[in-house]
């Protein structure tokens, strides 16, 4: 059984317009996916749907074998943490500390060990001097990063970022980026919707919805070759990908369409 | 006319940092017509203050602001009317979708233009006319604005302000979480509005390849300072880029990355992907 597993997934709000519909999809631990589709396509209720927020739809949700239902929900969230796109939607707490906090007081963890475990991944995301800082006075970056450390300090090793870095300056979203990859490299599978295509191009794989239905769901260089999804789905292609479309197949144009590709692959 | 800053500066005071200088000593001038400008720069850095300001939404504490004739300091007028600013100048912000609240996107959509003492018909064909605006059909008028997706409420959001009819609009990051194409929809519009109407449009973004590829004006705003004010190419010039917390748009990274690796001497300010292709064609003899 893969990590990650759903099964005949099928969700409408009030019965109405299917938001999901015969979703099934595996991912192995320690894999990064990146969603991608167009605005209403399904991408945040199966992120929503994934960590129980959703009353229980038809079909089935197993995160390493347990199968989520209303019973185990608490359970599940303790697996798998979420990281929204607007930071300031998810800040509880009065401090950094009591934010990262927050989790671990909800699953009762003794005290002692909760406060060696802030100080702990405190410290892991770069934020160790803010403990005592009030989240709002953060930038958006660091207030993900602290989203990310309560996460962690749950042991959850699944995330999913929903649209994480779109309100991000262009450093502040690099430098989130890079410890993303820091935390795939230590094992933990990660989730990443997103619009941005050259972010899309860091996962192992990619799935790509439309409608509530996967179109696709493939390793990300085949999706790349992959134009009837792109025109079905009306994705972009990144810039450097585009350009190596267009060019011509002469000896030359094959070098450059080369280089272009390498650019893009680049993990 | 238009809107004119003078030495503007504005501090907020918090509870545990104390008082905070948002924006120092701001000199800008934007004119009522065909302008259109970018307003970027690192999160916290002033954006959103400097437009507050822009339709009298916020007071300086410093320095005064002319709107439109009107001079606008740290204190209210009682002879200035703000009503009338504020039509002029639309604001959206950055999350219009959260001040969505009427049962139905109609009725939200013409919650502006009834404020402002239209007359309902008049509203409702405002409503209708606005919506396709944003690229969405008649179908979305009688829908609840709560059942709609992030990318649809934003849209709904902007129709609303369209609908009132600012002679200035200022948007504070329209396009996050939208995907490419519903970027392009609004970034076109957008454009479109500039060009037919003559109406100057600002817009606060983080994407740099939308700022290569539609402005030509960028204002940077960098701890609170205005550091720079020009067209974008001799932005991307600047070796202190990465100081701003900006980054280069990805054609100007794509044709460096081929410059380097194949020795090709492209001229790598390129603003679209047709353009960039265009430079490849010429260097390779096409």
């Amino acid at each position: 059984m893969s990590y990650i597993e759903v099964k005949k997934l099928d969700f409408s709000y009030n019965n109405k317009v299917k938001v999901l519909d015969d979703v099934n999809i595996e991912i192995n631990k320690g894999e990064w996916i990146a969603i991608l589709g167009h605005n209403g396509s399904g991408k945040s209720t199966l992120a929503k749907a994934m960590i129980g927020l959703l009353e229980i739809p038809d079909g089935h949700i197993f995160i390493d074998g347990i199968e989520l239902t209303e019973d185990n929900v608490y359970q599940i969230r303790k697996k798998i943490g979420i990281v929204f796109q607007n930071p300031d939607n998810q800040f509880v707490g009065v401090t950094v500390r009591d934010d990262i906090a927050f989790g671990m007081e909800n699953l009762c963890v003794p005290r002692d060990e909760m406060l060696e475990k802030i100080d702990f991944y405190a410290k892991k995301v770069n934020m160790y001097e803010f403990l005592d800082k009030e989240p709002t006075n953060l930038s958006g970056g660091q207030k993900q990063r602290v989203a990310i450390a309560g996460i962690l300090a749950m042991q959850s090793d699944i995330i999913i970022f929903d649209e994480a870095t779109s309100m991000l300056d262009p450093y502040s979203r690099e430098e989130l980026i890079d410890y993303i990859k820091e935390l795939n490299r230590e094992g933990l599978t990660i989730i990443m919707i997103t619009h941005d295509i050259n972010e899309a191009l860091l996962a192992n794989r990619i799935l790509v919805m439309n409608k509530g239905k996967i179109s696709a769901f493939d390793r990300t260089e085949n999706i790349m070759r992959n134009k009837e999804v792109f025109t079905l789905s009306n994705l972009e292609l990144p810039v450097a990908l585009d350009l190596a479309n267009s060019l011509p197949n002469s000896d030359q144009g094959k070098l450059i369409k080369e280089a272009l590709w390498e650019y893009a692959l680049i993990k | 006319m238009g809107i004119r800053f003078n030495k503007v500066s504005h501090d907020y005071s918090s509870f545990s940092e104390g008082l905070y200088t948002a924006i120092k000593n701001i000199d800008l001038s934007i004119t009522e017509k065909h302008e259109f400008i970018a307003l970027v720069g690192q999160t916290g850095s002033g954006k959103s203050t400097l437009a507050k300001h822009m339709n009298a939404l916020i007071f300086p504490t410093s320095g005064n602001l002319e709107i439109y004739g009107n001079i606008i300091t740290s204190k209210r007028n009682r002879k200035i009317s703000y009503n009338d600013i504020r039509r002029k100048v639309g604001l959206v912000f950055q999350f219009p979708e959260y001040q969505l609240f009427e049962e139905t996107v109609e009725k939200d959509i013409m919650f502006g233009p009834l404020n402002f003492k239209m007359p309902v018909e008049k509203a409702k064909s405002l409503a209708k006319n606005a919506l396709s605006l944003v690229g969405l059909d008649d179908g979305y008028l009688s829908r609840s604005p709560y059942n709609l997706s992030g990318g649809e409420k934003k849209r709904v959001s902007i129709a609303g302000i369209l609908a009132m009819d600012p002679e200035i609009l200022v948007l504070d990051e329209p396009t996050s979480g939208l995907d490419p194409a519903g970027k392009r929809v609004l970034m076109d519009l957008f454009k479109n509005i500039n060009e037919q109407t003559g109406k100057t449009i600002v817009i606060i973004t983080h994407d740099m390849d939308l700022v290569y590829e539609y402005f030509n004006r960028v204002l940077v705003m960098n701890k609170g300072n205005m550091v720079y004010d020009g067209e974008p190419e001799s932005l991307f010039k600047q070796e202190n880029l990465r100081d701003y917390h900006l980054d280069l748009p990805n054609t100007i990274k794509v044709l460096t990355h081929l410059n380097n690796k194949m020795q090709l001497k492209l001229n790598i300010f390129q603003r679209t992907n047709e353009l960039a292709l265009k430079e490849i064609e010429r260097v390779i003899g096409l």
